[in-house]
């Protein structure tokens, strides 16, 4: 605190103050003006992205969600929809009769139909086997 | 500037304003460029130096939070941008500085019957003297002079700016002091009057 107040006395000095206020009274300098107008561009240069940047957050962000939000609205409202086959309408019985047919057809093998299985599974009995034998 | 007047100019400034932003380099391109040139010693390094205390000062005026002065803030960019400076530069402080004849300002009191402050007039040489004599010493000296005696910063101010305590804000300006009324002295017994 005394060593405060001590430097205090002495930068109030008569000789301190007198070299304050040389220091003051030193002439100034100005910029020239061509360092101002490049001191302009660089302001403009600096504040363009920032302008850049604005129109990129108000206009092109919003646009971005709008974009996704439609892709996704078509994907729902479009998406395929699989052949309705527990209907009653004339396509799906169809269906029906034709995916029927593929299954048959996989279980029992090529070449036989729905009805020659049947009668295959019961077979007609034959009175004298030997009739048979006349087709040979 | 009315401070109500310069209020609203830091407002525009902060929301980009390049009107308003340059009308904030009108105010104050001289007293930093000034100081800059002072420190870097060199008029184009100085332009330059205040250049881009400009710029950085528009960049980050979104964040000026008003807590110091926008003089003070301003400063502080200038004086962190000078030591940038001098850093990649690699300069050392001068030999004028701390642990220098004058530390403990004894040898420079004014007793001295051939020192006459209110004789001292500022002529075109005495001039150049003083500008030598600033130029010599350590940048931490240089600093507080100029933010003292050239743009009347208080001490606290000067602290703030530095960041170091008021008392050693205080020691440098003595420092600083003494060494240019050795510098004058030396001027008006060898050269000026002689």
């Amino acid at each position: 605190m005394k060593d405060q107040n001590q430097v205090d006395e002495k930068l109030n000095s008569e000789g301190m103050r007198a070299i304050s206020e040389m220091v003051k009274g030193l002439p100034d300098d100005v910029p020239s003006m061509s360092w101002r107008s490049q001191l302009n561009e660089r302001i403009l240069a600096e504040a363009k992205p920032k302008k850049a940047f604005d129109l990129h957050r108000w206009l092109l962000r919003p646009a971005i969600g709008l974009g996704l939000a439609a892709a996704l609205a078509l994907v729902v409202v479009f998406r395929p929809i699989a052949p309705d086959t527990t209907g009653s309408s004339v396509e799906s019985l169809m269906i029906a009769t034709h995916q029927d047919d593929v299954n048959y057809a996989s279980v029992t093998g090529a070449g036989l139909s729905v009805d020659e299985m049947t009668e295959f599974s019961n077979p007609t009995p034959v009175a004298d086997p030997l009739l048979d034998l006349d087709v040979f | 500037m009315e401070a109500g007047a310069e209020e609203a100019l830091i407002e525009r400034c902060r929301r980009q304003d390049v009107e308003a932003f340059g009308k904030f380099v009108d105010a104050y391109q001289a007293r930093v460029y000034g100081f800059v040139k002072r420190m870097v010693s060199n008029a184009d390094e100085a332009a330059d130096v205040t250049q881009e205390v400009f710029i950085r000062a528009f960049q980050s005026f979104t964040r000026f939070d008003g807590r110091s002065s926008v003089r003070t803030w301003l400063f502080r960019i200038a004086n962190n941008l000078c030591i940038d400076r001098s850093r990649r530069l690699g300069r050392t402080p001068k030999a004028i500085g701390f642990g220098s004849d004058y530390e403990d300002g004894e040898e420079m009191e004014v007793s001295d019957s051939r020192w006459q402050p209110e004789s001292l007039a500022l002529d075109a040489e005495l001039i150049q003297v003083v500008e030598l004599g600033i130029a010599e010493m350590s940048e931490k000296l240089r600093m507080v002079l100029l933010l003292h005696d050239r743009e009347e910063m208080s001490y606290e101010e000067i602290a703030e700016t530095l960041s170091v305590p008021v008392g050693t804000v205080k020691s440098r300006l003595f420092l600083a002091r003494a060494h240019l009324q050795s510098v004058v002295k030396r001027y008006m017994t060898e050269g000026g009057n002689a």
